[in-house]
């Protein structure tokens, strides 16, 4: 067996030669950082941008002009509105898949962010369509269901305004945790799809009826400008970007490998796969262009680094989608979307990392091995011995970049993974945790109390770098 | 896994850098350790003579001064001028398709490495050495009988996964070269028109002569699916394998392939 | 879901701002007791701005919860003050174990290099010197058999032509490989890691 060497918290180092002299192997140059910097330019970003969107309503509101109460419900109705439209565009920007964004910003960052802008843009609408209902009705002294009658019939594109806000409720809805776990996958999908009319829907109320859009001017057309460029974005980075990567790159199934009982490696090859611009620990999103797999696109981080050869995927078999993968035929057509995140190398803070990996987790570590410095460190959780996946490989990297190996084997409560994962233990290990950068990915558990643990040691907040397993 | 050549074995293998590739000897004659050394050393020594003689990297080889006009042809050494007329007798025979000018200027390489190898292995034979076997960066010449005393097992690379084999050769007298496409992509360029080679994805020539073996294996690559018919009309010591871009494997009845 | 919270709370105590702002100071006054709903967000809005600070002190973690009420309504100093937190510890660990040189170099002795993976296998190369002089390398775990076995039955639907014969891997103990460049590229690797250990 290849597993003979393991024990638990066994330690593989491959610092020293035995004759001392120079390291085993050259070490590669490290790829450029990619700091926080154009995180922080999107961020500044965003923030203007909602400055823009709100602005236009600060300047054609003359000071003291908001008289009643029904003015100030009005003019609520009308700010709320205005972020709404900013916040679904930006909303839509995020889930445009654009490449600059999926690399700046991350897969978990944005997942985050899609989250967090889409409960506060339902908020947003509803305060905007409740806010509008009342002022109006309070200023023409009709009810408010009197008021809704009257935005039907008497003004233009609100049937289809409410529509979209009514689409807006059910996907939020829907989004809820408890809720969607409940929810077939396909109808989950098929409903947060439908947000995409939204924009279509929401679109021409804000023109016939907007008190600061109606007019024609700059304000209108920045507005429509903005519009235009988020389709763009959306179009560029879902469709025509995803096409031409792949009508490059033409990746095919080249084989499918067991690497233990429940984890199998994918490789792919294709054409000119030295030109993609690809960092270990990087994803891309899958779709296997067979007759049960095609329609479902699945994120699956890249398991070894560039080498302009062939891409693997290793993936745990979790029954559905990943027991397919099993049975995929060699030449299979691979359309994938990416590369995407941030978990990299590049985006170290520290000169040195710690890798925590549990499971297949160690997937995109495996490949971000081949990208760190020499020093860095991995932690490995597993079950057994046999979950140990890509072992050989893993210490022949530790050989070959200088890197500390433990494996700690067993269940969460046996002695090894006691006795290391906690803050003492992980200290005990690596001495200078808090001056490196973690990366983790392993189940959710895992992480979130490996997080824990890392936060009760003393690792800033920032030096932590997570992947979302499942996006 | 198995182990290859474990201690208490008779003989003794050697892998060394040479002309850009690793060339492995393993000679498996029970000589004393110092004369099965000596040939080794011998071995090696040549095939760096002739690296520094005949290689197109290194601008004061003998081939480089040739093209460049400073050495006269009838000047060269036997060597070379024996080489050149292999180079274009091979011209004639592979229909052109072999072509020590394809690059614009004078490179015999296709042609300098199995010849070197198979030089290397006669002169180990004339030494007392009669079973071993040299391969140089997938060129492979034996010669007797292996190690074990059974005949030499000689794997074929397997096109799609360098690290399995498609075909497996035995015999104690065998010339084995194999040129393909492999995962680097088209490498191979028909000479007559310039363009990357398709339709043949590896072609294995099996015969007395690792030089022309491996000039016969480049150019049935080049000519693409006509190199099929062309390796069938080669005489009869000379048996060849190929296997087409989708994944067919054809080969000549006597080949000496088992599994 | 905490910064969607703070975000809407921002979203609330902006909108809220701006029309106070705007209502001008007569009129503010005058619909003070007109719009309880209105005005009651504005201290909610103040106590969780030194808790939004945290998350998005500063471009520590850009996050892009929309807090609107820092736009217009221009109140710096609760996004300021945390921002200069950072925790830096002097104590300086122990970077990397140290090596241990064994000084005296044995007559003849034996080195193998690393593992090295390629695509699907991987090999050892061990030499052996006398001095600094190479008498013997060996290839270990050579790739034949092994891995390759396993996946025989993959390979034979995998590369099924439409006729002729299909070709199939064969694994069996081999002397050499004819044509095998990328063996040679892996036994290069280890073969130089064993000699840069030497």
């Amino acid at each position: 067996m290849t597993y003979q060497h393991t024990d638990a918290a066994g330690r593989r180092t491959g610092h020293s030669a035995p004759y001392g002299g120079r390291p085993a192997a050259p070490v590669p140059p490290g790829r450029p950082r990619r700091g926080p910097g154009g995180r922080r330019a999107l961020a500044a970003a965003f923030w203007l941008g909602l400055v823009l969107a709100v602005l236009p309503w600060w300047l054609a509101t003359p000071a003291g002009s908001l008289a009643d109460t029904a003015d100030l419900l009005t003019a609520g109705g009308r700010i709320t509105g205005l972020i709404a439209g900013y916040l679904l565009l930006v909303q839509v920007l995020a889930m445009s898949r654009l490449g600059v964004l999926e690399r700046v910003l991350g897969g978990e960052r944005i997942s985050r962010l899609h989250r967090d802008l889409g409960a506060t843009l339902l908020v947003a609408v509803l305060t905007h369509t409740a806010l509008l209902l009342v002022g109006y009705a309070r200023q023409e002294r009709n009810s408010v269901f009197g008021e809704v009658g009257a935005l039907l019939t008497d003004y233009d594109d609100m049937l289809s305004a409410f529509v979209a806000a009514g689409i807006m409720v059910v996907v939020g809805f829907t989004a809820v945790r408890g809720i969607r776990r409940r929810l077939p996958y396909e109808l989950w999908y098929a409903l947060h799809l439908t947000s995409y009319l939204t924009l279509l829907l929401g679109y021409a109320h804000q023109f016939s009826n907007g008190a600061q859009l109606y007019e024609p001017g700059p304000v209108r057309t920045g507005w429509i400008a903005a519009y235009l460029l988020v389709v763009a974005a959306l179009a560029w980075g879902r469709i025509i970007a995803p096409l031409v990567f792949n009508l490059r790159h033409k990746l095919r199934v080249a084989d499918v490998v067991a690497e233990s009982p429940d984890t199998v490696s994918v490789y792919l090859t294709g054409q000119r796969l030295n030109q993609i611009d690809m960092l270990g620990g990087q994803y891309f999103r899958w779709r296997f262009l067979n007759p049960g797999g095609w329609w479902q696109s699945h994120p699956f981080s890249v398991s070894a680094a560039a080498n302009g050869r062939w891409l693997r995927l290793t993936v745990k078999v979790v029954g559905g989608h990943t027991a397919d993968l099993r049975d995929l035929t060699p030449g299979t057509r691979v359309w994938a979307e990416g590369p995407s995140g941030t978990f990299t190398a590049a985006h170290r803070t520290r000169e040195r990392a710690l890798l925590i990996a549990g499971g297949s987790g160690i997937a995109p570590l495996r490949a971000m091995l081949e990208e760190l410095p020499p020093g860095a460190a991995l932690i490995y959780r597993a079950r057994t011995p046999a979950d140990v996946l890509l072992h050989r490989e893993l210490d022949w990297l530790a050989q070959a970049r200088q890197t500390s190996v433990w494996y700690v084997i067993g269940r969460r409560d046996d002695p090894g993974p006691r006795q290391v994962m906690n803050p003492e233990g992980l200290r005990h290990l690596v001495p200078d945790l808090t001056r490196r950068d973690v990366y983790l990915c392993g189940p959710g558990g895992l992480v979130d109390e490996t997080v824990r643990v890392l936060r009760a040691a003393g690792v800033p907040r920032r030096q932590i770098h997570l992947t979302a397993f499942e996006l | 896994m198995t182990r290859l050549a474990a201690a208490g074995r008779p003989g003794l293998r050697r892998v060394e850098q040479i002309m850009g590739t690793a060339i492995s000897l393993d000679l498996a004659d029970d000589l004393p350790a110092a004369t099965s050394h000596e040939l080794a050393e011998r071995t090696f020594d040549w095939l760096r003579e002739v690296d520094a003689r005949f290689s197109t990297y290194r601008d004061d080889s003998e081939v480089c001064r040739l093209d460049r006009g400073e050495l006269r042809a009838v000047d060269a050494s036997a060597d070379l001028r024996a080489v050149l007329a292999r180079c274009a007798d091979l011209w004639t025979a592979t229909d052109g398709f072999f072509d020590a000018y394809a690059t614009g200027r004078l490179d015999p390489s296709g042609y300098v490495k199995g010849w070197a190898a198979q030089v290397a292995s006669d002169r180990l034979v004339a030494a007392g050495a009669p079973n071993h076997c040299l391969n140089a960066g997938g060129d492979v010449r034996v010669r007797g009988h292996g190690p074990t005393g059974e005949p030499w097992r000689v794997g074929v690379r397997h096109p799609w996964d360098p690290a399995a084999t498609c075909l497996v050769l035995t015999g104690t007298d065998l010339a084995v070269a194999t040129s393909g496409v492999y995962e680097r992509g088209h490498h191979v360029v028909d000479p007559r028109r310039g363009t990357p080679a398709a339709g043949l994805r590896s072609v294995t020539v099996v015969g007395p002569d690792l030089g022309v073996a491996d000039a016969y294996a480049t150019a049935a690559v080049a000519m693409g699916e006509p190199g099929i018919a062309w390796l069938d009309r080669l005489p009869a010591p000379w048996r060849h394998a190929v296997v087409t871009d989708d994944a067919r494997l054809l080969r000549s009845h006597a080949l000496p392939a088992t599994s | 879901m905490r910064r969607a919270l703070i975000a809407i709370t921002g979203l609330a105590a902006g909108t809220t701002a701006l029309v106070v702002l705007k209502g001008g100071p007569g009129a503010g006054q005058a619909t003070a007791g007109d719009v309880p709903a209105a005005s009651a967000p504005v201290a909610p809005g103040g106590s969780p701005a030194p808790d939004a600070p945290p998350p998005t002190a500063a471009g520590v973690t850009p996050s892009a919860a929309p807090s609107t009420s820092a736009k217009p309504s221009a109140k710096p100093s609760a996004d300021r003050t945390p921002a200069t937190r950072t925790s830096t510890r002097p104590r300086t660990a122990p970077a990397a174990p140290k090596t241990t040189t064994k000084a005296p170099k044995p007559t003849t002795r034996t080195v193998t290099g690393p593992t090295v993976t390629y695509r699907y296998g991987s090999l050892r190369v061990q030499i052996t010197l006398s001095g600094s002089r190479i008498v013997d390398a060996t290839g270990l775990d050579m790739p034949v058999g092994g891995q390759e076995g396993q996946r025989a039955d993959d390979v034979q639907a995998r590369y099924s032509g439409s006729s002729g014969e299909v070709v199939a891997k064969q694994s069996a103990n081999l002397n050499t490989v004819s044509g095998a460049t990328y063996t040679s590229t892996a036994y290069k690797q280890s073969l130089q890691s064993a000699l840069d250990k030497a």
